[in-house]
């Protein structure tokens, strides 16, 4: 090889070049470089007392959030084993050449790390909860067995197999349906059931608040891995699972920073780990050592193809249609922008790895647990893998409502115990207050802020730090 | 971490290679946790590390993303970096294995450059310009990711097969062999007689 073709070699190779880097790169850059030096040295959440500083009923209400909403417990448990199934198997086993996790934050650091990059799974689904919420030795258990498909894009089919004694609905059917199928690429939620026919919804919101975050599958159940991940001293310990030797991760749901591991008053979460193929082989949520929820899964597959007609439903003819609209039309920010009245703040930085893939704007809208009424609601949808964030803006008609009342939540429970307070220090909000809720037993994390009777969200699968960078880089925009 | 001493005042962008400079005291701040001074390292060295994402994704698309998350990683690792060898080449180390984990991480062929993100060049033939780029574009994606990283970190950014190597995490030999397979793939664009003809 001549020195000669060599350099033509190498002119020819210099006309190859990058593309210039878009306009934003830069300050994504250094927004995501923040965010991360954040986090480095973020203190523990001083801000929030420690659980056993609170007042009694404040500390026993997260109860009766399972108890009045066992959906919101399944959901949550859905989602944490999932979110763990899904990243080990991706990590894949530790005799297959990746280093073999060192603790319980190691196991749960590299499924959020799979997470992100996760394409698809399908997995055979069993849930398993006492039929009486008065726990006695004698109790029963309801049983409901799913199959389930999920892709990154955020479409999902649950394919219930035998009868629901859950009468679990995504949408608030009133017969629990034996399939469900969301096209989110097209926003289209289908549910089906022999009582009820096919119920098909359009312009389904994009995510949190205004449909619920961890009923099931609800795209963002990585976010409640997210969660997961602020319980820094989650044990980790060895057991023997059906004769084989298995791992258990444990932790409280009320696990943070602040606030111990495990605790007698709270419910404890255990995630089963076979050793020899790191399945994620059982969920348990315990209070006072009964069992609340118990999940598994069996024959999972991760990144296997899921074209488009496994999702399509198919129903029996002659079967009643209902169509119904939710109201939130996919845009582009563009368009959005050009509506009178409506103004779109955009975030100028995101957690490395996400991009936006939808906008919709919806002329008004309640939060899911029916507490805020808004208008001119814009939602903007990030994805990484399985992750998604959603940041929402609405004008709401009781600001200082709206500013102390958790929209994600059904009960204020959770935010009583958990959120922080930290002011937006720039961009669009800069100055105002806002709210953060990051802890396993939330159902996403997530942050709300109001200013000049503006609603702000933002929820997915991010740190506390990240929620906080991404709103203190919103400003007005339209790419 | 101790840094070794004593420092040279700038450090160079690689080790065969010191068309950039960085103050040692920005290395230094960086270290400590200072995101202006980090900032001020990333954008000396922000072109060539593009360059080489690239060249390793081969997608457009994911470059800035890719950026993004090498920046991330570089600003957390910087505490443990002790001096063993450049910025530079610690950041084309970085870079090369962010990016080698999104392509097999999304498992996806790479696609070709689309033409009309290629460069101009008024001092040749547009058309014949144009057809050897794509050609040579679709030779480049015929190679490994790793024979890419070693024809752009040797042949186009100039260092030596000793700091390539440390950037691949590979002996020199096998970049040395990986050179030569992809650069006999490469040259044969240079000198296919069908393109000849057509002009």
């Amino acid at each position: 090889m001549s020195d000669e073709q060599d350099k033509r070699l190498r002119e020819a190779l210099r006309g190859l070049r990058p593309p210039p880097p878009a306009a934003d790169a830069r300050e994504r850059v250094r927004a995501a470089v923040t965010s991360a030096a954040a986090e480095a040295g973020a203190e523990p959440a001083a801000a929030t007392p420690a659980a056993a500083e609170r007042p009694e009923a404040a500390r026993r209400r997260p109860f009766a959030v399972f108890a009045r909403r066992r959906g919101l417990a399944l959901g949550f448990a859905v989602l944490a084993i999932v979110a763990l199934v899904a990243g080990v198997l991706l990590v894949g086993p530790p005799g297959g050449g990746g280093p073999e996790p060192v603790g319980a934050r190691e196991v749960l650091r590299q499924a959020l790390r799979a997470l992100s990059s996760a394409r698809t799974l399908a997995a055979e689904v069993t849930i398993r909860a006492p039929k009486s919420e008065m726990w006695t030795p004698e109790t029963r258990y309801d049983v409901d067995r799913y199959r389930f498909l999920l892709r990154a894009d955020g479409s999902y089919r649950l394919s219930r197999r035998g009868p629901s004694t859950f009468g679990w609905s995504p949408a608030g059917d009133s017969h629990p349906p034996t399939e469900v199928v969301f096209d989110a690429r097209r926003g289209v939620l289908r549910t089906y059931s022999p009582e009820q026919g096919l119920v098909e919804r359009s312009n389904y919101p994009l995510g949190p608040p205004d449909r619920w975050a961890g009923i099931i599958t609800e795209h963002d159940f990585s976010a409640a891995a997210r969660a997961l991940q602020v319980v820094g001293a989650a044990l980790l310990r060895t057991t023997v699972y059906e004769g084989r030797p298995a791992w258990v991760v444990t932790c409280s749901a009320v696990s943070g920073p602040s606030r111990p591991a495990i605790s007698d008053e709270w419910p404890r979460y255990e995630i089963t780990i076979d050793k020899a193929t790191t399945l994620p082989v059982c969920f348990r949520a315990l209070q006072d050592g009964r069992l609340l929820v118990e999940i598994s899964y069996r024959s999972l597959h991760v990144d296997d193809p899921l074209p488009d007609r496994a999702f399509e439903l198919k129903v029996p003819a002659g079967a009643p249609v209902r169509r119904l609209q939710n109201g939130f039309h996919r845009a582009t920010l563009a368009a959005i922008a050009r509506l009178p009245g409506y103004t779109t703040l955009v975030p100028a930085g995101v957690p490395p790895g996400y991009r936006r893939t939808q906008a919709a704007t919806a002329p008004h809208a309640v939060t899911a647990n029916h507490m805020v009424r808004g208008r001119r609601v814009v939602a903007l949808q990030y994805t990484r893998g399985f992750d998604t964030l959603t940041v929402t803006t609405r004008l709401v008609a009781d600001p200082w409502f709206a500013a102390e009342y958790d929209p994600f939540e059904v009960s204020q429970s959770w935010a009583e115990v958990f959120d922080q307070s930290a002011t937006i220090p720039a961009g669009a909000f800069r100055g105002v207050d806002a709210q953060v809720v990051v802890a396993p037993a939330t159902t996403v994390p997530h942050l709300w802020a109001v200013k000049n009777g503006v609603l702000l969200t933002i929820a997915g699968s991010a740190t506390a730090e990240e929620l906080l960078a991404i709103a203190a880089s919103l400003e007005p925009g339209s790419r | 971490m101790t840094v070794r001493e004593p420092r040279p005042d700038v450090v160079n962008a690689g080790a065969s290679d010191d068309r950039q400079t960085v103050p040692w005291s920005a290395v230094e701040a960086a270290r400590a946790g200072d995101t202006d001074a980090f900032m001020t390292i990333y954008d000396a060295y922000a072109t060539r590390l593009r360059g080489l994402a690239f060249r390793t994704l081969g997608d457009p698309d994911l470059i800035d993303d890719a950026m993004q998350e090498v920046a991330v990683k570089a600003f957390l690792g910087m505490p443990h970096f002790r001096g063993e060898c450049a910025v530079g080449t610690w950041l084309f180390q970085i870079t090369y294995r962010t990016c080698l984990n999104l392509v097999r991480d999304r498992d996806r062929a790479v696609p070709l450059p689309d033409v009309e993100l290629l460069a101009d060049d008024a001092t040749e033939d547009p058309a014949e310009c144009v057809l050897l780029r794509i050609e040579l574009a679709a030779a480049l994606a015929s190679l490994t990711v790793a024979q890419r990283a070693a024809v752009f970190l040797i042949l186009e950014e100039g260092l030596d097969h000793q700091t390539a190597a440390r950037v691949l995490g590979v002996p020199p030999g096998t970049v040395a062999s990986r050179l030569y397979a992809a650069r006999a793939a490469l040259t044969r664009c240079l000198e296919d007689p069908r393109r000849t003809e057509e002009m």
